[in-house]
């Protein structure tokens, strides 16, 4: 069986570590990069099958990155955006740029794991409440 | 004496050897004076004054044509701006005396005279003239000048009054009597021991704001106090209103600036706690999960009494941020009686715009609505800068105010790109921020319209998007008038 691979972009390294080891015990196969610069040359040359993207970080944000990446990746790939301040006016601006869905920090295990089963194995899979879609 | 300098004297006799003899008389004066005209009749008098420059007219009462008063009141006529000395018998010297009061100069008694006194008699008749000629026109331009005043002062916009020093009323204009509708007396008394330059409210018969302004002037030789009474009434209210829109937008881009810290301040709070949870909450999991090797069942309790501390944490941060989300506005309103469109000219004429972008308001028939002043400035306010905001420079905005059942509508247009259709229903939901244009207005916090429909709302009204007449973005905004109006 094929772990899907998930991008990791976020520039808090312990919550990438504690994402890592999440990711890796529940099959999947986690690359991580701690900046949006790297974050996009990434999503470009690896091909990840999903994507968890935090917003607030320096010099790029999770925004911009979201701005640069293509429309056709964006469409191929889901993007589930982690959060710390999650207010209503970011949410709908981060699913007018392509994000899927959105999760706020601090954030339970099994919601992102939901997430990434609901994107790439089974849509009709169970959401827990604190995982956000677009409406 | 040069001809042209001598006295131009018209002799009226038609008796030849009288008139011979006056004019030897006449002649007897060393410098010559007179240069002597001699008619024999009234009709060739008057004849002769119709055409030429006379200086003195020495007229006889009896003549051929004309006998005694008749020929003093004819001649008096024709020769008005002329001195007249009649001449007459001792038999009527009351009809000489008569013609004296009507105005002639003088008389003479025929005989009774001599050369010297004739002369001299004559010159000061010349004289006498010419000194109530200059008295006569000097009166009559003071009385014109006079009149005019009393007309200026009559008519005057401003009240005036003149008091004495005792405080009676010497002189009271028409603006004076109607401001009041009292009589000058009470005027009068009204008056004393006001203060200058200060707004005075007067309530009867019409309810207004005077500002007096009193002066002491010399009057016929005495001291007087002139009180100017002028009606400010529109003025003041203009004023306070104007003043009372600028506190309330100053107001309103305080609380907004204010709300914009707070809410900047409370998400990097937010952040700030959330972000360290982060990777606890998930570690926890992952202990908790036995995803990392299995747990004893009290390790398993242990971790369980973490999670449950980082979830505490959390839930007070989520809290955090929402209980202090902007809230339209914690005051509550103090709504008065509103009028439109009065009202909304200073606040058109406080907004900033570019040149080239018009905000005009629409002359309309006076409403009244019920509203918090600072309420209905935040809301235009808002309004105006949306339009200018989502638009190109040179929008032009419009504001307009209709009659409506139970109070007003405003209505608040620009000829920009509009508000597509599907989006209408949303504009007025928080957070939303439709970019119509990537203008000066892109980076709102998308709490505009929705503020718009709290303060709308709260004073009764409601908010709309609507089809405008100038292609553009068109919100109708209904108000309810005065609770005491039915």
């Amino acid at each position: 069986m094929i772990r899907p691979r998930v991008l990791i972009i976020d520039d808090e390294p312990m919550i990438r570590m504690a994402l890592r080891i999440m990711l890796r015990v529940n099959g999947y196969d986690p690359i991580e990069v701690s900046d949006a610069i790297h974050g996009l040359e990434v999503c470009r040359q690896a091909a990840p099958d999903a994507v968890l993207l935090d917003l607030m970080m320096p010099v790029m944000t999770g925004f911009d990155l979201l701005r640069a990446l293509s429309p056709e990746f964006k469409a191929s790939t889901p993007i589930v955006i982690l959060s710390a301040v999650g207010d209503a006016a970011q949410e709908e601006q981060c699913y007018a740029l392509g994000a899927r869905a959105l999760v706020v920090k601090p954030f339970r295990n099994q919601s992102v794991l939901s997430a990434l089963n609901h994107f790439l194995d089974d849509p009709s899979g169970p959401l827990p409440d604190d995982v956000r879609l677009p409406p | 004496m040069s001809a042209n300098d001598r006295i131009r004297l018209l002799l009226v006799e038609d008796d030849p050897a009288d008139a011979a003899m006056l004019e030897a008389l006449l002649h007897e004066h060393p410098a010559q004076p007179f240069r002597i005209e001699t008619v024999s009749s009234l009709v060739e008098a008057t004849a002769y004054l119709a055409w030429h420059p006379v200086d003195l007219v020495l007229l006889d009462l009896h003549l051929t044509d004309s006998e005694g008063w008749a020929t003093f009141e004819t001649l008096a006529v024709f020769a008005s701006r002329v001195p007249i000395v009649v001449m007459s018998s001792l038999a009527d010297e009351e009809l000489a005396d008569r013609a004296v009061r009507y105005g002639a100069q003088n008389y003479l008694i025929k005989g009774e005279t001599n050369g010297r006194l004739l002369c001299r008699l004559l010159l000061h008749a010349i004289e006498r003239h010419r000194i109530q000629s200059a008295l006569g026109e000097r009166t009559a331009a003071l009385e014109e000048s006079e009149g005019r005043f009393r007309v200026v002062v009559e008519e005057l916009a401003d009240g005036l009054v003149i008091l004495d020093r005792g405080g009676q009323p010497l002189l009271v204009n028409r603006a004076a009597r109607e401001l009041f509708g009292a009589t000058e007396a009470a005027i009068a008394v009204w008056l004393m021991e006001r203060p200058n330059n200060r707004p005075i409210r007067i309530e009867k018969p019409k309810r207004r704001i005077v500002e007096l302004r009193s002066n002491d002037l010399p009057w016929d030789g005495r001291t007087v106090t002139s009180v100017l009474i002028r009606d400010v009434t529109e003025q003041y209210h203009n004023r306070k209103l104007r003043i009372r829109v600028q506190e309330a937008q100053l107001r309103a881009k305080q609380a907004e600036e204010l709300g914009r810290l707070r809410s900047e301040m409370v998400a990097k709070v937010t952040h700030e706690l959330r972000t360290p949870m982060t990777p606890m909450r998930s570690i926890i999991d992952l202990l908790a999960d036995g995803a990392v090797g299995p747990l004893s069942a009290e390790q398993r309790e242990l971790v369980g009494v973490l999670g449950e501390n980082v979830d505490r944490l959390s839930r007070f941060a989520t809290k955090v941020l929402t209980t202090t989300r902007l809230d339209a506005d914690a005051n509550p309103p103090d709504p008065t009686a509103v009028e439109l469109p009065e009202a909304l000219r200073p606040i058109v004429g406080l907004l900033r715009h570019d040149e080239g972008t018009t905000i005009e308001l629409a002359d309309a028939a006076p409403q009244e609505v019920w509203i918090d002043l600072d309420d209905l400035v935040r809301v235009i306010t808002n309004l105006v800068n949306n339009a200018i905001a989502h638009n190109a420079p040179g929008v032009r905005v419009q504001i307009d105010v209709r009659p409506a059942d139970g109070g007003a509508e405003i209505w608040v247009e620009d000829n920009g790109q509009g508000i597509a259709a599907e989006h209408r229903s949303k504009v007025f939901d928080r957070f939303v921020q439709l970019s119509r244009h990537e203008g000066p207005g892109y980076r709102g916090t998308g709490l505009g319209l929705s503020i718009c429909k709290t303060l709308i709302e709260r004073a009764g009204g409601h908010i709309e998007v609507a089809d405008g007449t100038l292609g553009g973005a068109a919100f109708r905004l209904f108000l309810p008038g005065p609770p005491s109006t039915p």
